[in-house]
């Protein structure tokens, strides 16, 4: 175990000090005040025909937005680098030569770099709330926006373990367009059969829908984990969505996901 | 005890065979020398050790199977071009693999300032890895053989790099190392350097062991040079 959480370590101290991190956060910190200073201009004018909590909530939304983007972003960066910067340095056989498993292995790199993506998430959306907080003067936030939260670090650590995947057995602008078209296929095939029942899912069978079908359902479903996060977000009360049928789903499509990468990896030359 | 016993080994790729009915034994406390020349199969031998790739036949390490993690307990591996992480400093990565082999508190600072020392290296403890010249970056490497109580000690390829000064300093060190029972697996070609400090040696050729013993039983009356040239010329007719 101390072996473990010293691998943890050793990956969140390597992806702290990515450039990508460092520029992604920079950029994100511009648009925020940017966002901000725009609305507190514009404030007078929106606050008296919407009022606080709808610019507010407006601000939010726009926000968050955007800050999921620059997640997802990071999140396939250092999916991708995460082992494949160990094997490209020739370092993987010296972790590899610890007595720790290849299963530990994988699972500390992976869960190191979700650390570090969760952490800029939370820090841009907590920077982002008390900027929009001081300028539509009253406390936005708390508990929903926590919750909304907690469903896209959800969907990133799939990114990252489905990029990290990727990025072992393709060069690294493959593997980001991989993982990308990755996130695009099951976010729409989720959009799709969201809403469907299994008899209307089945009915009017072709190739392409029977593609979606499967993507739906074998891979985790971050479509639905996202819209999950942003109805939270939104406070809408009646949700599309069985949560716990939706986390069941996400928990045994990633385990299996994580046993299919670990199979494959177990039999890889290092 | 036979710290390592490989039986039957082999390993292809492709059609390329690297290992062929490998077989061989290395007794706990021996400093080992595996020899052969290039393309023998050496690598492909510590890599099936360390469990970087699988093989075929039976490979033991501390009696453990190679794929189970603790067979690696104590152990400590060089590569030939040892490498880190650029933005580490040559203390921090020996406080890693201090850390890795179990040390902390005291116990870590004492054993990073004996390898630092051993190394001639204390001057460079706050350098970063991208800063150093490739013999201090294999220097730093063979620091880390030093951290914590390892039984096992493989080194591959270890005087690539080295200058006539450190090849020195690493024969001292391995037989000091020696001295204190530790094993020590050496794959390498270079036999003038591993005559001075093996006591068991195998010879490998085109990924079989054409012979093994005590380093007195494989050379008999001629120097281990000779023998390992009459040896492998004779296989490869």
């Amino acid at each position: 175990m101390r072996k473990f959480q010293l691998l943890l370590l050793n990956t969140i101290q390597k992806e702290f000090r990515s450039k990508t991190l460092l520029l992604v956060s920079i950029f994100t910190v511009v648009i925020i005040f940017l966002t901000n200073s725009l609305l507190s201009y514009l404030s007078g004018e929106i606050l008296s025909q919407i009022g606080a909590e709808g610019a507010a909530q407006g601000s939010t939304q726009a926000l968050v937005f955007i800050i999921n983007k620059f997640t997802s972003l990071l999140a396939i960066v250092f999916g991708v680098n995460c082992i494949k910067s160990d094997i490209e340095n020739n370092v993987a056989p010296l972790m590899l030569s610890f007595p720790v498993s290849r299963m530990e292995y994988i699972l500390s790199r992976v869960l190191g770099s979700w650390i570090i993506v969760t952490i800029y998430y939370f820090v841009s959306v907590i920077i982002a709330q008390i900027l929009l907080s001081s300028s539509v003067g009253s406390l936005i936030g708390g508990p929903h926006l926590l919750g909304a939260m907690f469903f896209t670090a959800l969907s990133n650590l799939v990114v990252i373990l489905v990029a990290s995947f990727m990025g072992l057995h393709m060069p690294k602008i493959m593997a980001f367009i991989m993982t990308s078209l990755f996130s695009v296929l099951v976010t729409a095939s989720n959009g799709y059969f969201k809403s469907k029942d299994w008899s209307t899912m089945t009915e009017e069978m072709n190739v392409f829908k029977g593609v979606g079908l499967g993507i739906h359902a074998i891979f985790p479903r971050i479509g639905n984990i996202d819209d999950i996060g942003r109805s939270i977000l939104l406070k809408v009360e009646d949700m599309a969505f069985n949560i716990p049928m939706e986390l069941g789903h996400y928990l045994v499509t990633l385990i299996l996901f994580f046993s299919f990468f670990y199979l494959i990896f177990s039999r890889r030359e290092i | 005890m036979q710290i390592i016993k490989a039986q039957n080994v082999s390993k292809n790729y492709g059609s390329l065979t690297a290992l062929q009915g490998l077989s061989l034994t290395v007794e706990e406390g021996s400093a080992f020398a595996l020899l052969g020349p290039n393309g023998a199969g050496k690598t492909t031998f510590v890599r099936a050790l360390l469990g970087l790739t699988k093989c075929g036949g039976d490979l033991k390490l501390q009696e453990l199977d190679v794929s189970d993690k603790n067979a690696r307990q104590g152990l400590a591996y060089l590569p030939e071009k040892f490498n880190f992480f650029s933005y580490y400093t040559v203390e921090s990565v020996l406080s890693f693999y201090g850390k890795m082999q179990g040390l902390n508190g005291s116990a870590l600072r004492e054993a990073i300032e004996k390898a630092l020392d051993a190394l001639n290296i204390t001057e460079l403890r706050g350098k970063r890895m991208d800063n150093l010249s490739k013999g201090q970056v294999q220097r730093t490497g063979l620091a880390n053989l030093l951290m914590g109580e390892n039984k096992i000690l493989i080194l591959d390829e270890p005087f690539s790099g080295l200058d006539p000064i450190g090849i020195k300093e690493l024969k001292d060190l391995i037989n000091n190392l020696k001295n204190q029972g530790k094993t020590i697996f050496i794959n390498s070609h270079i036999l003038s350097e591993m005559e001075q400090i093996c006591d068991q040696v195998a010879i490998l050729n085109k990924g079989h062991c054409l012979v093994q013993g005590s380093l007195s039983e494989v050379k008999g009356s001629k120097s281990l040079e000779d023998a390992f040239y009459d040896l492998v010329k004779g296989d490869d007719k």
